[in-house]
């Protein structure tokens, strides 16, 4: 800590109050020259010229990445179990009991959860927390965007639409995208080898891209390369270039913040951004089990516009529930958004899989009261209305209905938890306290 | 009126006096946060004070196990001030960590019941999530007058309530709340209603006197209705009732 004091002892003072030790152990001079002494005996004398530039730049190689992709292959697929699939897919099924076994109820502050909806176990979007000493009706929305799959194909896509991401994730908290920072962290390969450093640049191109399209700082960061993993005897096996990316929005008005899960039968279900998503790169390719060729969702300076045309919907009151489509498209979407909110939905936006499971920045499932429909709409003008909420527990995208229970079984039935506490029912007893069960 | 006054003591690691602070002052009290160290000078004496509130955290890292060391403080070197304050009749409330710290201090249940201890969760796993309890005693002045459930997020690993007999605890009324499920049925030690394992579905318990109240759970981070994973939807089981019991008592 540097402390722009010539007295201490205040700070030193406070430290003690809360058992944190704190010493004086040196003072700026202004001779550029760093001394270091142990005792009386100086064991550093350094100048600060050949601290700072002493060392030759390296310099490295980096190959351009080829965001040439196959054509798209014909693939068959069935609507219901796709789904299923998808949901039970490590990357989208619920990560609920990680969640809880962190504290995110501390300080009293929390006003949207990572998990919500009517049981708790709908997974939200960004999250809210009140900071201490927050006045009024602000709060502070938090997004993350990540994804497993694009950055193997292509990077600089794959950072504009987690970059994306982690924006819709304010957005729908709430948060204002006019007033968004942003941090990366990226966990990437060995940077020697030119490809992957090639990617690497082309990932950090699009972050200065993106930053100038939302207009959103880059305010801190955290990188972790040379992540490969060297088995005994095999090749060398580098994780996926992955980046996570985190958004801070500021909320205006707590009042307006829309809630995790559909909340009423017989609103309006709007679909914000373009009816179709790419399959390139998708996780209904995951599910497929290959590569299927066809172009990965690409960048979307556009998207920003939808951003913030939803916004100004939510900061006008108009948006109950909002959900985000990422991972899976919007079959996906559809379905997380009815389970948060125990609740049907009856949509209808085609039975092709670039509808249902294609995947594409800037993209929203909106719901809105019937009567706010016409003012919603005037306000997001790239809207399309395309179902309704529904009584009965059942989802359905045109003539395909998939019950709710299933939805749910999918989802929540994968995270061992279940399987843990059966586990050890055993403990009781064998402590020996003589406690009644 | 005066507003009465509540000492929250911290230790190093303590993480909810801001939320057991917030709490108190919506239901009427001051609140005031002050380090052990403070209490240790004499710059800050208990006997200034009409309410005490042990905060939720990891005091001193949970060293030695949860609340151990906090319940040491208590037991040794504030054991002069604290009986003066038991004395006194000042109503004492400790949450979480500080419920576990006055369990290890021998506060609670207290000398005439056998030892309690509260130990890891029968998942193994630190856990937060939302519980309803059940007031199940009116014995204690922090629970006069509760008799709807509450709400509220329990955020420990070792909240599993196990004494030797609590069939004399129950006899004694000092069973003050129990988890229950959504509709107010026992949970029965199933998981998540009961999100520990605690025998009775144990979730606090107070002393003989009914000054003392130890809960596992945060009732200070359900006192405004914004804070409920309900907003919005059917809110119910705010906690700001209990504080009002207590700051009312004195």
């Amino acid at each position: 800590m540097v402390v722009a004091t010539s007295d201490p002892a205040p700070l030193l003072a406070l430290a003690q109050r809360w058992s944190v030790g704190a010493a004086v152990i040196g003072t700026f001079t202004g001779d550029r020259q760093l001394v270091v002494r142990d005792g009386g005996t100086k064991v550093i004398d350094l100048s600060c010229a050949f601290l700072h530039d002493g060392r030759p730049q390296r310099r490295m190689k980096a190959l351009a990445v080829s965001a040439l992709r196959p054509e798209r292959s014909e693939v068959t697929f069935e609507t219901v179990q796709m789904l299923l699939d998808l949901l039970a897919h490590p990357s989208i099924r619920s990560n609920e009991a990680v969640v809880r076994t962190f504290d995110h109820e501390v300080l009293g502050g929390t006003l949207v959860r990572p998990y919500g909806g009517v049981l708790g176990d709908g997974p939200g979007d960004g999250t809210v927390v009140i900071p201490p000493g927050t006045s009024g009706q602000r709060g502070m929305a938090l997004g993350i965007g990540v994804n497993a799959v694009i950055g193997t194909i292509d990077p600089e896509a794959m950072a504009w639409n987690v970059i994306d991401e982690a924006v819709r994730n304010v957005v729908v908290a709430g948060g204002d995208p006019m007033e968004l920072s942003l941090l990366d962290n990226f966990a990437w390969g060995d940077p020697t080898d030119p490809a992957t450093l090639g990617g690497l640049v082309a990932a950090c191109r699009a972050c200065h891209d993106a930053a100038l399209a939302f207009g959103a700082p880059f305010v801190s960061g955290k990188d972790s390369l040379y992540n490969v993993f060297i088995p005994p005897d095999g090749e060398p096996d580098p994780v996926a270039p992955t980046l996570v990316i985190t958004a801070v929005g500021l909320v205006k008005n707590l009042a307006v913040v829309p809630l995790t899960g559909v909340t009423e039968v017989g609103n309006d279900v709007w679909l914000v951004g373009p009816a179709d998503g790419e399959l390139g790169g998708s996780h209904f390719d995951r599910v497929l089990g290959a590569d299927h060729g066809g172009p990965v969702p690409p960048a979307d300076p556009g998207a920003v516009e939808r951003h913030r045309d939803l916004a100004g919907a939510i900061a006008a009151g108009l948006v109950r529930s909002a959900h985000d489509l990422s991972e899976g498209g919007l079959a996906v979407a559809a379905a997380e958004w009815a389970l948060a909110g125990r609740l049907g939905l009856d949509i209808d936006v085609g039975d092709t899989a670039s509808a249902l499971f294609g995947e594409r920045a800037g993209r929203y499932l909106v719901e809105v009261k019937v009567a706010d429909s016409e003012r919603f709409r005037a306000l997001v003008p790239s809207a399309m209305w395309v179902g309704s909420v529904t009584s009965d527990p059942v989802v359905r995208f045109g003539d395909t209905e998939i019950e709710l229970d299933r939805i749910v079984a999918a989802y929540t039935g994968h995270g061992g938890w279940v399987d843990h506490q059966h586990a050890t029912t055993g403990v009781e007893t064998e402590m020996k306290t003589g406690v009644k069960p | 009126m005066t507003r009465p006054r509540v000492l929250i003591p911290i230790a190093p690691g303590t993480n909810r006096d801001h939320d057991l602070s917030q709490a108190f002052e919506a239901a009427g009290a001051t609140a005031q946060s002050v380090p052990l160290t403070a209490l240790r000078s004499g710059d800050v004496q208990v006997k200034d004070f009409q309410l005490l509130g042990i905060p939720g955290g990891f005091s001193y890292g949970d060293a030695l196990g949860a609340g151990r060391l906090l319940g040491l403080d208590l037991a040794g070197w504030f054991s002069d001030q604290l009986r003066e304050a038991v004395t006194r009749e000042v109503p004492i409330f400790g949450v979480c960590n500080g419920f576990q710290a006055l369990v290890r201090a021998g506060l609670l249940p207290g000398a005439d019941q056998s030892p309690a201890v509260l130990t890891e969760n029968r998942s193994g796993r630190f856990e937060c999530r939302w519980v309803h309890l059940a007031p199940s005693s009116q014995k204690s002045v922090w629970t006069s007058g509760l008799t709807e459930p509450l709400r509220c997020p329990v955020a420990h690993g070792e909240g599993r309530f196990v004494t030797e007999d609590l069939a004399a605890l129950e006899t004694a009324d000092q069973v003050a709340f129990r988890y229950v499920e959504a509709d107010g049925s026992p949970a029965a030690q199933r998981y998540p209603g009961n999100p520990n394992g605690s025998a009775g579905d144990v979730a606090g318990v107070c002393d003989s006197s009914g000054l003392v109240l130890g809960l596992m759970p945060h009732p200070e981070d359900h006192v405004a209705e914004r804070q409920d994973p309900l907003r919005g939807r059917a809110t119910s089981g705010l906690c700001l009732p209990l504080f009002v019991a207590g700051v009312s008592s004195v």
